[in-house]
């Protein structure tokens, strides 16, 4: 079947490819129209082709292999329908696990950095002399790649890591930052840290978005500041809010690498109580070689970001 | 009234210097620590200055046998330029035909490509490493950049600028008697500069940032990333946190790098026109 299956790409690409051409050059029509049809078949088709082998196909296959016991190394793939998704959410407690603490992380990364990146765009919305320095400034941890950050932030957070030595210095006990119980709410930290400067950057681009008549408007009606912001600024806002809020959701359900990185070596590793979806699908797929459990729990992701983008178009066209 | 205006700036001020500490204290404290002896970084006592001033831990860096780290800088280099050149050829080129082409069944490919924009690795990793697989690529620097090769944001953003470009002057080259392989090459690309540009950093600092993929696909140590060797440094027996440090350090340094020298240009694209980075 796995022969089958890779093949049977390459011969779809193949077809297409030659039925596209075929088409082309039999039509009947204006020799400048063929030539512009060929120039345009010979970049799309292999470009569509690239893009169907390691996008479009793999998608399709993630469903297939999601409703069969896929083991790699195993000659027979018993087919299992929909039985992968019933253990999912009947007897898997690692999926369960991960799934409650991905929307704890959500629930809490996604408001927290939200109203952080609004409050920091607010102050920085008048230039002033050098605030353009800050909005650099706070931009740099997004742009940091994740790996060496995480590696930096563990650090950070072990027993004897510098929070640890402020905190003694400061009087107090030393805290266990990657304990069971909270290591979670670490990473999250660390993770809200990384990630706000790009939402106060989109904010900022928003609030100067507003033209300085409607606050002009607003201050000769006698509004004060709240009224300006509740009834001028946040109304005008509502795109960029929307934007900012489906970013956030979907960074916060696909974080990987700063839970798998920061747990590695640390009392937690990489036990259920930070286990995030992501981190459960490259276990059960690479590390136990369940791929069809691992395939139907990314199917569920599939799922969960296909609905917060669609949300994103509805309520998006809803208000325009 | 004046009063109370310095009053307001200055609390601003203060705010955003505070901010400030906080968002930059990881980076200046992996600095500090990448130049304290060992001695030092263990102790429970908070040193905001070495004491001793130490280039041990970036020898260290690339002295480690097992862990080659110029290598790791060199494969996450080549799979990272690879990849960008790569994107910016299926880019440019089919920015340009989607832009300026009419053919059947063209909005029905742009709507595919964009809607996989959202889409992450994660969800359709499994079968894709089995094509890898298939392929003979596990292992191998190619089989690293493979899901790059193509972005679909880069062909949305040239897309979007190409219908900048007006069409006289392509019709004005083509009457000159140009082919359009000529026009992508000498009128297009130089004219779509700054979208270029835009999307070679987004590309270079995706791949530069990957870390899921190349975990999956790589196996041993010839064909790991700064990414991974970095994690391949923690799990050692003893480990070496001034070392680590400046191995993270250093691979932090190339996208900051680039985003210091080209500032402007990236937060005002990003600013017009919501790329994600």
């Amino acid at each position: 079947m796995e022969k089958l299956i890779f093949f049977g790409q390459f011969a779809v690409v193949a077809v297409l490819s030659i039925v596209t051409f075929a088409i082309i050059l039999a039509k009947p029509m204006s020799a400048v129209r063929r030539k512009q049809l060929l120039f345009v078949a010979s970049i799309l088709v292999p470009v569509l082709a690239i893009f169907f082998i390691v996008r479009i196909y793999p998608m399709l296959q993630t469903l297939i292999i999601s409703l069969f016991k896929y083991d790699p190394i195993r000659p027979v793939k018993p087919f299992r329908g929909l039985g992968n998704y019933v253990q999912l959410f009947t007897r898997d407690e690692q999926f369960q696990q991960s799934m409650r603490n991905t929307l704890l992380f959500a629930g809490i990364t996604v408001p927290v950095n939200m109203l952080i990146g609004l409050c920091l765009a607010l102050v920085l919305q008048r230039r002033f002399r050098g605030s353009s320095f800050f909005e650099s400034l706070f931009f740099i941890p997004y742009i940091a790649p994740i790996v060496p950050m995480a590696i930096v932030w563990q650090w950070m957070y072990a027993a004897d890591g510098v929070f640890n030595q402020i905190i003694l210095a400061l009087g107090a006990g030393k805290v266990a930052w990657m304990s069971l119980h909270t290591a979670l709410y670490s990473i999250m930290i660390m993770f809200i840290w990384q990630m706000n400067g790009y939402l106060m950057l989109i904010f900022l681009v928003g609030l100067r978005g507003i033209p300085d008549m409607y606050y002009e408007v607003a201050s000769i009606d006698g509004a004060n500041w709240w009224v300006q912001f509740t009834r001028v600024t946040l109304p005008l806002l509502r795109p960029i809010t929307l934007y900012g809020l489906i970013v956030a959701t979907l960074w916060a359900f696909m974080v990987f690498s700063q839970v798998f990185v920061m747990t590695q070596g640390s009392d937690v590793a990489p036990g259920a109580a930070v286990q995030v979806l992501v981190l459960d699908i490259y276990q059960k797929g690479f590390t136990y070689r369940k791929m069809g459990l691992a395939s139907a729990e990314a199917v569920m992701l599939l799922l969960i970001i296909l609905v917060i983008t669609l949300a994103q178009l509805r309520l998006g066209k809803a208000k325009e | 009234m004046v009063g109370k205006r310095v009053f307001q700036r200055t609390l601003k001020l203060l705010f955003l210097i505070c901010f400030a500490v906080v968002v930059i204290f990881p980076f200046y404290w992996a600095l500090s620590s990448s130049f304290k002896p060992e001695s030092e970084i263990l102790s429970d006592q908070f040193v905001i200055f070495p004491k001793r001033f130490t280039v041990l831990n970036y020898l260290n860096v690339f002295n480690k046998e097992q862990a080659p780290f110029g290598l790791f800088f060199l494969n996450s280099f080549i799979i990272s330029i690879g990849a960008t050149l790569f994107t910016l050829l299926t880019s440019v080129s089919s920015g340009y035909v989607f832009s300026k082409f009419n053919f059947r069944l063209k909005n029905l490919l742009f709507a595919a490509i964009l809607a996989t924009m959202m889409m992450p690795i994660q969800v359709y990793v499994i079968p894709l490493f089995m094509t890898v697989k298939n392929l003979g690529m596990i292992n191998t620097l190619p089989g690293m950049a493979l899901p790059w090769i193509i972005m679909s944001t880069g062909i949305f953003f040239l897309r979007q600028n190409i219908d900048q470009i007006p069409n006289e002057l392509l019709n004005a080259a083509r009457i000159d008697g140009c082919s359009e392989y000529r026009i992508l090459w000498q009128v297009i690309t130089p004219l779509a500069k700054s979208a270029i540009v835009a999307i070679s950093i987004i590309s270079f600092n995706v791949v530069w940032n990957s870390f899921f993929w190349p975990l999956v696909v790589a196996q041993d140590a010839s064909v790991y990333t700064v990414n991974l060797g970095l994690t391949y440094f923690q799990r050692q027996y003893t480990i070496e946190y001034g070392v680590n440090m400046a191995a993270a350090f250093l691979s932090a340094l190339p996208p900051m790098v680039i985003f210091l020298v080209l500032r402007r240009q990236i937060l005002e694209n990003i600013a017009l026109s919501g790329l994600k980075l």
